[in-house]
Parts: structure tokens; C-alpha cells; sequence
């Protein structure tokens, strides 16, 4: 009450009094200005809605001369009577009046630094349509932030209207980087082309395309003017791994590296090995093989397949293994289509299927998250779909998945598509053909996709939907609705038809993909509801069996059994589908990293296997402290599956990130389970993602701050979490090559800057700690610890960069992945 | 006309402005192609738009400037090594142990790894194998057949097969044989099981055995081996030359007397901390004997000095004493250092150690070699080339020339460790752990299990808990030029 007159605080003894006077005052001017009085009273000293009901009876002055106290207050109480309002029937002409008054305090608290609770009564109000008129210049960044920052923590139809009503009020800025990055936000390819298309400064249309190629977006543009041409060019991605290795030769850190360089393993407390250790284990030369790939990964150069005995090291690997082997190539190449195919060309003359296959799938890994002109990938690949060997099957399908991720392509799909009908297609082929079908058509609700996977579930057999193969299924129909929420609606119902051991695992897989990166508390609701249910049947089975050898019985709890592995096989889906829920929010994310503990502890086993996965997800490429300390506990743990699962997520949280703990944990955990052939395995593909890229690259799926979901790395970290789900039968079995669908997940975590004309252009820039500054008022700084350095950079997970001189304008308030600079025409220096 | 002019990429090459005509066969591009890339044509993949061109142009439309992609490489196509590799998932265990090199262990057969730990210990010295095999004599269980022989046959043929096997051998035959000969062994405990024994008694009994049967080596040829009588007499027994003197007169002289041993043993009183230690009070000591002078019972110091050392050395720790009220054998579990390379020069006699002096100074010379070498090398900051092992001078022989299977420097390395786990002699675990081929290499013979461990490891087998202790320590002879 610091603004009100001093003489109207010794009102406050007199309030019912002035109240009763009020009433008696026939004056009409005498009585607005007592409700004035009495609507500035009745801020501290009622409780029902008096401040409310006396400032529309009072004489309707500036809302502001009784302070800004005054308003907040008043802005609360239009918020409850709204809510009271509503439920009227006579609603109309109370709605109308509190409108007016919206009107009034909305001006006044934009101008007074109160976005946020401007922003929270026009929610309220459900007028957020009022904002486009009184944003201003200066107050647009701050509302629009907060808005965007309000969409964990609204239920579903508002956050797309807040998205909308953000991407209002870039549009009436012309701030295009930023409206786009809401277009990409709501999934919306139309809008998406349209703020493109309109927008005619030339070099923000080529931040947009690269915007775009990060997201992989592409749409065909007009191939007849030049400056298109180099347009769509950036939208490809062509340029990519250029980039990327001028980095990496910033950075002098060309030198390929061998997996010893990885193990370290003169570092291990010496462990002595008997006679030479010349005998080749095929389980040890195939980590090997996905470490030199991993730590390689687009640099181009290895020492291992590359060199003179390359082909003899493809021969050191067994079967399934040489096909991963030579995909691993693939990997080395990444991104550059012109040299990298024609490393592969030369295997896929090989007379061995085997590595035939991987050179396949390698050629596909090579153009992951790229399109090049000529489709090399699709023209390579299509032929083998349908071929008589499995094996070529597997690697073509994989690969044409990886390619086209996010590309929707029709003729891509149509190829993929035929695999299904066809009676010859082993289990794994179908679930990797989904994989497939769900990664190129990912997000997008492809009918076609969508009949498809559900006409050949519903041929299946009860007995044959058991197949461990099958599960991919169920992800792939996920993955066309990723992020579509209602959009999975009719599905979900055509579900319901399949036989019960799949069905409740199905639908919660497509419900969960459908609400990822949602943060929706209601599925989490229901998914944390799901894991609890205990089915301890087995221990009853035997009581039972001791007590009654009944035959009966018997029969009984035999079914009993086969219904808790039904619900179990949901209840490993419904930890993941936590994750995929919870993650990209900083918020719902901590509450799941204490839920999972608990889950943990007092689990089902078959949980406790997948929690370790979900973590993985929750916190990719970002080795937080505690989830590492959770998940080295679980790698010691005596069920071999939660140890499996929980060395390969240390391997995914710390991806490309060379964090030296995590390091040193790997290295522990080699000399550990040095004799454990399956563990060593998992360690050593950790091993390989914590340096993946030489600790350049990152899995994770959020970008742009962490706003911005990448449905195509999701698809990819889903389908390698998937497999997990049962590491025994897929990850260590024969079907290791999932590893490989991580690849679409793969991104430099780089900030490359360029002149408007794509030149590189070195500029200092400041990189730190990202601060929240939702919310507050007026510049404050958006990083903190910071470092000054010179483009090309590394980002660390959680980092921010801003440039460090006015010279340049950036094109992009994200500084991140491809960056266009305009010269300052008023910098002076 | 279905002419067109095209660009082509092949790798990271282009070559632009190719003429193509689509009413000739593919064959016709491919050969241009081939001319400026020198790939075969049926070696080119070339594509557009998602397609490969295959032996007709198809459906494949054309436009001027298009840009067509070109895979394909004029090397070698790859093929496939001769030898398929073998991989370690796929090997038997036989297979895997003899790739693996791995020696085989012993089956325990009730309390036997007394038994087994004994024999690993004597299996480490490659001059005593090489003698068994020359042994001949077939294993006879009939009733009274030597027993040396038995033992000596059994050993052998034990050995045999343990070099054959690489999985564990079940020691049933030599057990037997050893019961027999030596009934003692053969003891029961109350519940019917073999009673577990003392391993150093096992190994005295078995060495005399070997020492009263295998031959000296070089017997016959040369009048040096002559003055042996055997093998073991070689290269496992010493001789002291011990002094007599007694303290209560002055009037006797002293005496002096040969004794021959095959084991020193370390005692472990109050102030001994390291073996060497415990060895030289071994050597002196006060004992009372009727002397001759005084004509009564006298304290005399006796003093032992070493004559002729062994290529090979065993040492006791006297870790077991008796102990009358329990009537058990109680085991000191106190820390003795020991050391993985051992001098014994200032144990030996004046004559013996004038004669160790010319090889001690080899050994001398060849190690500040080392030195300078490896300064050499810091300073350069290269490594020199290693000297490779073959083009080394032969290795010196450890012993005199004129007695085979002596020590002629005075250095030894450890060979072997029989270690005891547990409070007395007859109960507990015996393990042996032997010297493998490399520096730091080192075997653990757990009866039938055999795992590598490392040097420290052994270093901390010296006692000081309830962690295997040395009970008996095998030294073998240092050989030049191998560090």
C-alpha cells in the first residue's frame, strides 16, 4: 500500500462502517468515489471479491493511480470470478464487463514490467488474442518467452493456442528465426512454409534453411532461381560434414583414433592376462569394430577399416558381426555421400552377405540427416527390400529407415511397404521394417503406414505376436504419431482388437509416443498407476502348489502367469513412456529422475530393467552427476539384464560429451567385468558413445535451447532403447546393428558461424552456463561463467552462446548448429 | 534428339559437359565413363533421382545439366582372407587352452592341494622335467617296488600328461602311489576324508625320492658330475661348511665339518622382519654338545657358511611349531618379507664367495649397460630398437664349469611360492604360484583353477594376516642378459 494517500490506511478500522455508509449514500458521484475508497480497502481486508465488485461500482479512474499493488490484486480477483462466471448461464454480459476491465489492467501491466501476469490473466481469461495488441518492441521477447516457457504447464488444446498466439506476435515483429521455430514446434509443415515463403531477406530465409536441415525439414523450392537453388542446398544439409571436419580440424583433432585408444587399458589396475592374447574373441573384435565406428563417427578417416587391413579386420568379426563391421564404415563417413559411398562401393561386390548387408546399411547411415540430389541412397537400396536373403533385407530396410528419417516419402515407404505382405519375411525383418516405416514417416500420421502395421498385427497369431521382433511394431505405428497427440486417437481404438498379450503393450507404446515431450501429468498418472500393480504370482504359484496339487489349479495358475508377462511387457513400455513424457522439461524431468528411484528399489524386475533405459532418455548426452551415480550402482547389479541395460545408458547419457568421470567409471566397470564377455560388450559400447564423434557429437533430441524436439532422434534413441528392452535376445544376440539407429540421433553439437554469403566467418563469442530469465524483467543476462572463444565451438549440453562484440547481428536468437551474421551498420569500434 | 549434356560426379571429382544419348545402350555412357575415370563399366553405379541406370535407360528421363552421380571404384575389389579366422566363442576348451597357452591345474582329491601345490612348485623348474623325461621305468604297482622309483615314475608321468592337457588332470595315480610309500599321508580324518597334510614335509619327501633316483646330469662325461650322485644333488642341494667353536674354553679348536642341505630354513624369532634375516640366524647358532676337552656338555657356537649353492633354492619359513596342549602344529602368521630377487653372497664361505666374484661382476657390468642404455634413451627421447632376444648372446650358463647345476653368482630370482591359507599345518588351503614366462607374469595354481595375477600379487603373499602366507619359496638361478 506503499502508493495509496497515508490518510486511507486509518480508513481500515472504519471498513464496515464506510461499507454500511456506502449503502445509505444517494449521491451518485459521492458513491462512485466511495467505492473507489472501499475497492482500495477491501484489498487487504476482505476476503470474498469486495475489490472486485467496488472498482465496477466505482468511478472507473486510471487503473493505475492506486498502485500497482492495487492492480495485481484486482487482476487475481477478475481471474476467480471469471472461473465463478463461467459456469453461468447469464454469463454474457458479466464476461463482457470483467473484459473491460481485462482491457484496462493488461496496458498497464505490460507497460509496468508485468508480462508474465499480464500474459496469466489473459490465459485466464482465455483472451490471449488481446496480447498481439498490446505487445510492444521492448516487451515481445519477454512475453513470447514466457509464453513458450507456460507450454509444459498448460493442459492440451491451450499450449497449442499459447504456441500460437507466440508465433501471432513473432509474425507481427518479422522475427522469422523465432516464428519458425514455433511453426516447427507445433509440427505444422504448411505454416512452416509459409513463414518461409514470406520472409524475402535473403540471408534470414538461408538462417531458416538451416534451421530447417537441423530439424531435417526439407520441401522442394524453386529450382530456377539461384538464390533458391543455394537455399535448398543449405536445406540439405549438403554442407554439413565440410563443416563439421573444419571444426574438427579447429579443434586438431583429425588424428583417427583406434578403440585402445578408448579402453585405455593401461590405465586398468594391472590385469594380467594369461599366455598371448592373440586369439581373436568375436565378441571383443565386434565392440571394437562399433567403438572405432562410434569414436570415428563422420571424420572420415580410421585406422582400423580403413588402413591396408581393413578388409582382413571385416573378416575378424562373425557373421551378424561383419555386417555391423562394415556398416561401421558407414559411420566413419558419416554425412559425406560424394567420398564415403565410394569407400563403401568396393563391399558391396563382396560375395559374403554378411558384409553385403552392412555396406548397405552403411550406405543408408551415410546419408542420415543429408539428402543429396541424385538419392543415391534410395537407388542403392530399394533392390534389396525383397531380397532372398534375410540378411541383405535387414541391412537395405535399416538403411533406407535411416536415410529418410523425418523425410516422409512416399516412394521411399511404397519400397518399404512391400515387405509386409510378403510371406518370406522373417519376424526380425517385419520388426525391422517397422523401425523403418515409423523413422521415415515419423510424426507425420501416415494412413498408409498406419493400415499397413495394423492390417499384418492383426493377421498375427496370438503365439507369433510373442516374438521379441514383434515389439517393433507396435514402436513403429508409435513413431508415426510421435508428438501428434489426439492424432493416435483412432489407432489407439484399432488396437483394441489385437489379442491381449500385445495390445495393452501397443497401446500404451503409440499413447506414449503420441504425448512425447509433452510433459502431459495425466499419461504419467496413468503410467506410474500401470508400474505399480504388483504381480507377484509366482511365489503364490508355488504356495499354492504346495498346499494343492490340484490339477485345476494348477491350470490356474498357469494362466495367471501368462497374464503377468503380458502386463509386465507394458509395465517396461510404461517406464520408458515416463521418459518419453517427461523429458525435454527440466521440471517434470527431476520429479521422474526421484520417481524412477523408487522404481528402482521396489520395482518388478522387469522394471527395474527398464528404468535404467528410461534415464537414459531423460537425461541423453547429458552426464548429470546423480543419474551417473544411479546408474553405476545398477551396473553392478546382480540381475544381468538391470547391469546390461544400465552400462549402455551410461553410454547414451554421456554421449559425446568425453566426460572424464563417466570415463574412469567405464574403465572400473571393463576391469569389473572383465570375464563377463556380455557386460564387457555393453561397457565397451558405452565406452564408445561417451566418446562418440571424439566427443563432438551429441543424441540429443532437443535443440535450440532445448525447446525444440527432433522427432527423428527420438525415433532413432527409441527404437535403440526398444531393443533394449530385451538386450539379451536383440543388443547381445544377433541383432546388434540396432545400435546403428542412433545414427539419425547424431548431431554436432557445434556453432559454426557464416557471412551472409556462407563463408565461414570467425567472430568471438561468449559461451556459458544457460540462466533462466523466464519471467524476468527487463535484460538480464542469459548466460553465466562464461568464456570467451573464437567460431567454430563446441556447446556443451545446458550451454548458451552470444556473441561477444556489436560487430555482427545474429540472424538467429539461438546461437547454435549454423549461424548467419550480419554486419552492425552502427557498430563503431 | 536424345542428346543430352550432363555432369557426373564420381566421388569427389566432376566431370562436366559429358555428352549422352539415350537412344544408345547405357554401355555406350558407361565406356565414356570408363575413359575418364578408369572404372569398368560393370564396375559403375550410376544414379539419378533414386535410380541406377541398369542395361537400358528404362523410365529414367534426362534433362541437359542434370547431374548424375557415379559410384565405383578401378581398385581391387576386396576379398576375402585365406584363413578364416577362429574365434575364441567358438573353440572347446581344449582348443582354447592351447591357444591360451594355459597350463593345466590339478584336480583336488579330498585335501590333496598339499599334494598338488608341491608339485606345481617342482613342475616350475624346467631342468628337473628334463630329467623326468629321461627317466625310464615304467609305473609298477606291485607290492614291493621301490619306492623311490614309484614316486619317481609317478611324477613323471604325471608331468607328461599335465603338458599334454590344458584342462585339469586328476593327480588320482600319484596320490596312490604316494599313500602307499608313505602311509602317513593316507590318514583319515573323522569323517572318512583324506587328512590334510604338512606340504613341506610332501615336499622333502618327495625331493629325497628324486634325489635317490634321477641321475646327475653330465654323469659319466665330464669327472665334475662325478662327485655328485644325482640330479637333485645338483641343482637343488648345498653344502655348508660348518664351524664349531666352542665358548666356555679357548683350548679346543675348531672344528670343521661338511653338511649338505636341500632346503634352507628362515626362522621367525621376534626381531627377523625380512627373510634374510631369518636365513642368517638359520646359519648360527648356539647348540650344547659334549666336548671333548672340558669332557662335560658345553655351549659351542656353530656357525654355517654356505660351500656350494644350488641352481635351485629352497626355503622354509618355519611358520609351524608345535604346540604340546592342543597338539596341533600352530602357524606364526607373522610378516616376513621376502624378495622376488635374492643375494645370498654374504651367506657364503670366503672360498665360495672369491669364486662367485667373476660372474657377480658380469652381472655388474651387464646392468650399468642397462642403465646407460636407458639414460641414453631418455635423453634422445626415442626409444632404441629392442634388442631382439635372438641376436642376444647365448645365455650363460648359471653354474660353474666344473659343477653342473650350481649357482655361480649368488643371485637368484623367485621361482615359485607355496603358500598356506589357514591356522595350522594340517588344516587350511595350500596354493603354489609360479613364475610365468614373462617378468611380470605370474600363475596361481588353485588345484584345478589357474589364474594369472601379477608380481604384486606375490610380493603380498609375505604373511601378516589370514591371506595366503609363504610357506615355501623356490629360487631359481638369475640368468644373465634376461632382467
Amino acid at each position: 500500500m506503499t502508493s495509496v494517500p497515508k490518510p486511507l490506511k486509518f480508513l481500515r478500522p472504519h471498513f464496515s462502517s464506510l461499507k454500511e455508509v456506502y449503502d445509505k449514500i444517494n449521491d451518485v458521484g459521492t458513491k462512485k468515489f466511495c467505492a473507489d475508497v472501499l475497492s482500495v480497502l477491501s484489498m487487504t481486508m476482505s476476503e470474498s471479491r469486495e475489490c472486485l465488485k467496488f472498482r465496477m461500482s466505482g468511478s472507473l479512474e486510471p487503473i493505475g493511480s492506486w498502485g500497482h499493488e492495487y492492480v495485481r490484486h484486482l487482476t487475481g480477483e477478475i481471474a476467480q470470478e471469471w472461473q465463478d462466471v463461467e459456469g453461468r448461464s447469464d454469463k454474457k454480459q458479466e464476461q463482457n464487463d470483467l473484459l473491460k476491465l481485462v482491457h484496462d489492467v493488461v496496458p498497464y501491466l505490460m507497460q509496468h514490467n508485468a508480462e508474465p501476469e499480464a500474459c496469466d490473466i489473459l490465459m485466464e481469461v482465455e483472451k490471449l488474442d488481446f496480447l498481439l495488441d498490446y505487445v510492444d518492441q521492448s516487451a515481445y521477447p519477454r512475453v513470447c518467452l514466457y509464453l513458450r516457457s507456460c507450454i509444459p504447464y498448460v493442459p492440451d488444446p491451450e499450449n497449442t493456442n499459447l504456441l500460437k498466439t507466440a508465433l501471432g506476435i513473432y509474425r507481427k515483429f518479422n522475427q522469422y528465426a523465432d516464428a519458425l521455430f514455433v511453426a516447427i514446434q507445433l509440427n505444422d509443415i504448411d505454416l512452416i512454409k509459409e513463414i518461409y515463403e514470406s520472409c524475402l531477406d535473403k540471408a534470414k530465409r538461408k538462417q531458416m534453411a538451416c534451421i530447417l536441415a537441423r530439424q531435417q525439414i526439407y520441401f522442394p523450392l524453386d529450382e530456377n532461381d539461384p538464390d533458391q537453388v543455394e537455399e535448398a542446398e543449405l536445406m540439405r544439409n549438403v554442407q554439413l560434414n565440410g563443416h563439421f571436419l573444419s571444426l574438427a580440424r579447429e579443434l586438431d583433432i583429425m588424428d583417427p583414433k583406434v578403440p585402445e585408444d578408448i579402453y585405455k587399458s593401461h590405465l586398468e589396475p594391472n590385469r594380467p592376462t594369461i599366455g598371448q592374447g592373440s586369439i581373436d574373441s568375436a565378441r571383443q573384435n565386434l565392440s571394437a569394430s562399433f567403438v572405432n565406428g562410434l569414436v570415428n563417427a563422420a571424420f572420415g578417416k580410421d585406422k582400423l577399416m580403413m588402413s591396408e587391413t581393413g578388409n582382413d579386420w571385416l573378416y575378424k568379426n562373425k557373421e551378424h558381426g561383419m555386417m555391423s563391421a562394415a556398416a561401421a564404415l558407414g559411420l566413419i563417413v558419416l554425412w559425406d555421400i560424394e567420398g564415403g559411398l565410394s569407400i563403401l562401393d568396393k563391399y558391396l561386390y563382396s560375395k559374403e552377405d554378411y558384409v553385403k548387408a552392412g555396406s548397405l546399411l552403411g550406405c543408408g547411415i551415410v546419408t542420415s540427416g543429408v539428402r543429396n540430389e541424385c538419392d543415391p541412397a534410395f537407388a542403392l537400396l530399394s533392390d534389396y527390400v525383397t531380397h532372398a536373403s534375410m540378411t541383405m533385407r535387414l541391412g537395405s530396410i535399416l538403411g533406407l529407415g535411416v536415410a529418410y528419417a523425418g523425410s516422409n516419402r512416399q516412394d521411399v515407404l511404397n519400397v518399404l511397404l512391400h515387405v509386409f505382405p510378403d510371406p518370406k519375411s522373417s519376424m526380425e525383418v517385419l520388426g525391422v521394417a517397422s523401425i523403418a516405416c515409423g523413422m521415415v514417416a515419423v510424426g507425420s500420421c501416415n494412413g498408409q503406414v498406419n493400415t499397413v502395421l495394423l492390417q499384418m498385427l492383426m493377421e498375427k497369431t496370438e503365439s507369433e505376436l510373442k516374438d521379441t521382433y514383434l515389439r517393433f511394431c507396435a514402436l513403429g505405428l508409435g513413431l508415426v504419431f510421435l508428438g501428434r497427440q489426439e492424432g493416435a486417437e483412432a489407432t489407439l481404438a484399432a488396437l483394441e482388437v489385437i489379442p491381449e498379450p500385445y495390445r495393452s503393450m501397443a497401446i500404451t507404446l503409440v499413447d506414449v509416443c503420441a504425448y512425447a515431450g509433452t510433459g502431459n501429468v495425466l499419461k504419467v498418472q496413468a503410467l506410474l498407476h500401470a508400474c505399480s500393480e504388483h504381480y507377484d504370482t509366482k511365489d503364490q504359484e508355488n504356495n499354492e502348489k504346495k498346499e494343492d496339487k490340484n490339477k485345476k489349479k494348477d491350470s490356474k495358475t498357469k494362466d495367471k502367469e501368462t497374464e503377468t508377462n503380458n502386463l509386465s511387457s507394458t509395465q517396461a513400455i510404461a517406464v520408458l513412456g515416463l521418459a518419453v513424457i517427461a523429458m525435454g522439461e527440466d521440471v517434470g524431468a527431476d520429479m521422474m529422475f526421484r520417481t524412477f528411484g523408487h522404481l528402482l528399489r521396489y520395482g518388478e524386475p522387469i522394471i527395474r530393467r527398464a528404468v535404467p533405459l528410461a534415464l537414459a532418455l531423460l537425461s541423453t548426452s547429458n552426464p548429470r552427476l546423480q543419474v551417473l551415480d544411479v546408474l553405476s550402482k545398477f551396473s553392478h547389479d546382480s540381475d544381468a539384464e538391470v547391469a546390461h541395460n544400465s552400462i549402455l545408458a551410461m553410454g547414451i547419457v554421456g554421449a559425446g560429451t568425453n566426460n572424464a568421470r563417466l570415463a574412469t567409471m567405464l574403465r572400473q566397470l571393463a576391469v569389473y567385468h572383465a570375464k563377463d564377455p556380455n557386460n564387457l560388450f555393453c561397457v565397451r559400447i558405452a565406452q564408445g558413445l561417451t566418446h562418440l564423434g571424439k566427443g563432438t557429437l551429441t543424441l540429443c533430441p532437443y535443440h535450440c535451447d532445448r525447446q525444440i524436439m527432433n522427432p527423428v532422434a527420438v525415433a532413432g534413441l527409441l527404437s535403440f532403447l526398444m531393443s533394449c528392452l530385451d538386450v539379451k535376445n536383440i543388443i547381445l544376440g544377433k541383432s546388434h546393428y540396432l545400435i546403428y539407429c542412433l545414427v539419425t540421433a547424431m548431431k554436432p553439437r557445434m556453432l559454426v558461424t557464416f557471412d551472409p554469403d556462407m563463408k565461414p566467418l570467425p567472430v568471438s563469442v561468449r559461451v556459458g552456463q544457460a540462466v533462466d530469465v523466464v519471467g524476468q524483467a527487463g535484460n538480464p543476462k542469459t548466460i553465466t561463467g562464461f568464456q570467451t572463444h573464437t567460431t567454430p565451438v563446441l556447446l556443451a549440453y545446458g550451454e548458451r552462446a552470444e556473441l561477444a562484440t556489436e560487430e555482427y547481428i545474429s540472424q538467429t536468437p539461438v546461437m547454435e548448429g549454423f549461424v548467419i551474421l550480419e554486419k552492425n551498420p552502427n557498430y563503431e569500434a | 534428339m536424345p542428346v543430352y549434356t550432363v555432369n557426373v560426379k564420381w566421388g569427389r571429382e566432376k566431370f562436366e559437359g559429358i555428352e549422352c544419348n539415350t537412344d544408345e545402350s547405357p554401355l555406350v555412357f558407361k565406356a565414356t565413363l570408363f575413359s575418364l575415370s578408369g572404372v569398368q563399366p560393370d564396375r559403375q553405379k550410376i544414379m539419378i533421382k533414386g535410380a541406377v541406370l541398369k542395361d537400358d535407360w528404362g523410365s529414367i528421363s534426362l534433362t541437359n545439366n542434370a547431374t548424375l552421380m557415379m559410384m565405383g571404384t578401378a581398385d581391387e575389389l576386396p576379398t576375402a582372407p585365406v584363413t578364416k579366422t577362429m574365434f575364441v566363442e567358438d573353440m572347446t576348451e581344449s582348443q582354447l587352452a592351447q591357444a591360451l597357452e594355459l597350463p593345466a591345474g590339478l584336480t583336488n582329491l579330498g585335501n590333496t592341494c598339499y599334494l598338488n601345490a608341491t608339485l606345481q612348485c617342482l613342475h616350475s623348474v624346467p631342468e628337473l622335467r628334463d630329467s623326468l623325461k629321461k627317466f625310464t621305468g615304467p609305473v609298477t604297482m606291485t607290492g614291493d617296488a621301490q619306492a623311490d622309483r614309484l614316486i619317481t615314475n609317478g611324477i613323471r608321468d604325471l608331468f607328461v600328461v599335465m603338458e599334454r592337457s590344458s584342462s585339469a588332470v586328476p593327480p588320482v595315480i600319484m596320490l596312490n602311489i604316494l599313500h602307499m610309500c608313505f602311509p602317513r599321508f593316507a590318514e583319515k580324518n573323522e569323517h572318512g576324508g583324506l587328512q590334510q597334510q604338512d606340504a613341506n614335509e610332501c615336499w622333502t619327501e618327495l625331493v629325497r625320492c628324486l634325489q635317490r633316483k634321477l641321475p646327475a646330469v653330465g654323469a659319466g662325461s665330464q669327472d665334475g658330475a662325478a662327485q655328485f650322485r644325482g640330479f637333485i644333488d645338483q641343482y637343488f642341494g648345498g653344502e655348508l661348511d660348518v664351524t664349531m667353536k666352542c665358548l666356555e674354553t679357548d683350548d679346543e679348536p675348531e672344528s670343521h665339518n661338511s653338511e649338505s642341505f636341500y632346503q634352507l630354513s628362515c626362522f621367525i624369532e621376534k626381531e627377523v622382519k625380512y627373510m634374510h634375516t631369518g636365513l642368517k640366524s638359520g646359519l648360527e647358532g648356539e647348540i650344547t654338545k659334549h666336548s671333548p676337552t672340558l669332557g662335560r656338555d658345553a655351549r659351542y657356537l656353530k656357525q654355517s657358511k654356505i660351500k656350494r649353492l644350488p641352481g635351485y633354492l629352497s626355503i622354509q619359513m618355519v611358520r609351524f611349531f608345535y604346540k604340546g596342549k592342543e597338539a596341533i602344529n600352530a602357524k606364526i602368521l607373522k610378516d616376513i618379507k621376502f624378495p622376488l630377487s635374492l643375494d645370498i653372497f654374504d651367506l657364503c664361505s670366503k672360498e665360495l664367495q672369491e669364486k662367485l666374484i667373476p660372474a657377480r661382476e658380469k652381472f655388474k657390468q651387464w646392468e650399468d649397460e642397462c642403465v646407460q642404455k636407458a639414460q641414453a634413451e631418455s635423453e634422445t627421447g626415442q626409444k632404441a630398437k629392442p634388442v631382439p632376444e635372438a641376436v642376444s648372446v647365448e645365455r650363460e650358463p648359471f653354474c660353474f664349469p666344473d659343477d653342473v647345476g650350481s649357482s655361480s653368482s649368488g643371485f637368484y630370482e623367485l621361482r615359485a611360492v607355496l603358500t598356506h591359507k589357514g591356522r595350522s599345518s594340517s588344516s587350511g588351503h595350500y596354493v603354489a604360484w609360479v613364475r610365468g614366462k614373462k617378468k611380470d607374469d605370474w600363475l596361481m595354481f588353485d588345484d584345478e583353477n589357474v589364474s594369472a595375477v601379477t608380481s604384486d600379487d606375490i610380493l603380498k603373499l609375505s604373511g601378516g594376516g589370514d591371506w595366503h602366507c609363504a610357506y615355501v619359496l623356490l629360487y631359481g638361478p638369475r640368468i644373465l642378459g634376461v632382467e
